[in-house]
């Protein structure tokens, strides 16, 4: 299993969101549902980032960068939120306690419901237009698994 | 059609136990009024003062009894997938207030303190009819909010979301008038103004037509009338900033394009006909609301939009 916030976790993510959904996703939703992200799939190009405001040390970064190409990902590294920001359309931010809840299945609806992940970056509208998109996101890389902080060596 | 003035005293002057008698249509027809008869502020303050209710005077017993006796699982089914989206909404529209009152006039920001309490007496509301008839248990309101979320549609956090992400905003930088224009058409023009009042015809038209669950349906007609007064208090804010600068249009028409994209994703199907609806329906009357809404404020949609609100799923929630 990858440590959070790692390269290898990252690629893990890359691979996940890009094959999602698995089968037992898809069947779950409607087909309309999956249309409607076939749809917005191709306006989604540029950086998400997503950070952990309050990253334990020793991690290899505290920001998962995501690039996007017509909702593909076509590369997904670990760094520091500062070198991150610059280049990102949108930065989502949140702190490690609720990062830790999403990874263990909280409901990633809530994560944006209840601003668990607050958008620090990038125009609101514009991320909410395709907003299940990104929610389909948060649920790929929510099934990866990944050793928390606390098991990673210092 | 125009309401007749003693159709629209009887709604007015209605108390909490006169309402459990008043058609819901009568109530939803109350909302709307031309520009020009848009009441101010503060008529809108003293109009709360006389129809303030409390939420303790309702009694859900006879409602436990309708729910377990002469309510079938398809009917509990679909009105808790609709009555849910309420329930999470109100809670929703009460905790996303706050930042409004910064940068908004001063008569606004009276009637905003009573427009902040009813949406926390609507949570409450929701949080009894929920305890004492549905029969979720929890330490607080979170616990019983957290009982009925698998009742929601997935597509609940669109509009709401993006109602949490433009408070946020507007907390940054609240005296922003296209922010401020931008929180406006989503919580009082699409929640308020399009969402609720379409969910609430549905929800009270099955009370009334099926003769079951009288506290709720007077609860919520009075709810309803409450949302009467935030819309037409929003509607005002709305024109007023037209008036100041007609160019924020565009932040209405915006915000609506980003609401309708999200509007046409559903993940599941809702079964309306338990409860004597049909989705043809329930979207004929979003567009109906939506075009009320937006002649109260004087805005037409542009060609785009209009078929884009053809292609709305409806989204079973208000606040």
């Amino acid at each position: 299993m990858a440590a959070f916030m790692s390269t290898q976790w990252a690629q893990q993510v890359k691979a996940q969101a890009n094959s999602w959904p698995d089968a037992e996703r898809r069947a779950s939703k409607l087909v309309d549902f999956w249309d409607w992200i076939d749809m917005v799939k191709p306006f989604v190009t540029g950086r998400l980032s997503l950070s952990v405001r309050d990253m334990p040390d020793g991690a290899e970064g505290d920001t998962l960068c995501l690039e996007f190409e017509a909702g593909v990902v076509t590369d997904a590294t670990v760094c520091r939120r500062a070198a991150a920001e610059a280049g990102s359309a949108f930065l989502l931010a949140g702190s490690y306690q609720d990062w830790m809840s999403m990874l263990d299945g909280y409901d990633v609806g809530k994560m944006v419901m209840y601003r668990k992940l607050m958008l620090e970056k990038g125009d609101t509208l514009a991320f909410f237009t395709p907003a299940f998109f990104w929610t389909e996101l948060l649920a790929a890389i929510q099934s990866v698994p990944a050793e928390t902080f606390d098991a990673v060596p210092a | 059609m125009t309401m007749t003035d003693d159709r629209i005293d009887t709604v007015e002057m209605t108390d909490l136990a006169g309402l459990g008698h008043t058609d819901i249509d009568d109530v939803l027809d109350y909302v709307h009024v031309p520009t020009a008869k848009l009441p101010g502020y503060l008529d809108l303050y003293d109009r709360y003062l006389r129809q303030r209710w409390n939420v303790n005077d309702l009694d859900f017993t006879q409602d436990r009894a309708d729910w377990a006796d002469k309510m079938n699982d398809d009917s509990r089914n679909s009105f808790l997938s609709i009555a849910s989206g309420f329930h999470h909404g109100e809670r929703q529209v009460e905790a996303e207030l706050a930042p409004l009152f910064f940068g908004i006039p001063e008569d606004y920001k009276v009637f905003l303190t009573s427009h902040l309490e009813d949406e926390a007496r609507h949570t409450v509301f929701f949080d009894r009819f929920y305890r004492d008839v549905v029969g979720l248990e929890g330490d607080g309101i979170m616990d019983v909010l957290d009982g009925s979320w698998g009742y929601i549609q997935e597509t609940f956090v669109g509009p709401f979301g993006l109602l949490a992400y433009l408070t946020d905003d507007l907390r940054r930088d609240p005296y922003n008038k296209h922010l401020q224009m931008k929180y406006a058409t989503t919580y009082m023009i699409w929640i308020e103004g399009v969402l609720a009042l379409s969910v609430m015809k549905i929800t009270l038209n099955y009370a009334r037509d099926f003769k079951v669950l009288p506290a709720y349906y007077t609860g919520f007609t009075a709810t309803c009338r409450d949302e009467a007064r935030h819309v037409q208090g929003g509607m005002r804010f709305v024109r007023q900033l037209l008036d100041e600068d007609p160019s924020y249009v565009t932040d209405i028409h915006d915000t609506l394009r980003t609401l309708l994209t999200m509007g046409a994703a559903r993940s599941g199907y809702v079964y309306y006909e338990p409860l004597g609806w049909s989705e043809e329906r329930v979207q004929a009357l979003f567009m109906d609301q939506l075009h009320k809404k937006l002649a109260m404020v004087g805005v037409s949609l542009p060609a785009d939009l209009e078929e884009m609100l053809s292609m709305v799923r409806p989204t079973l929630a208000g606040g």
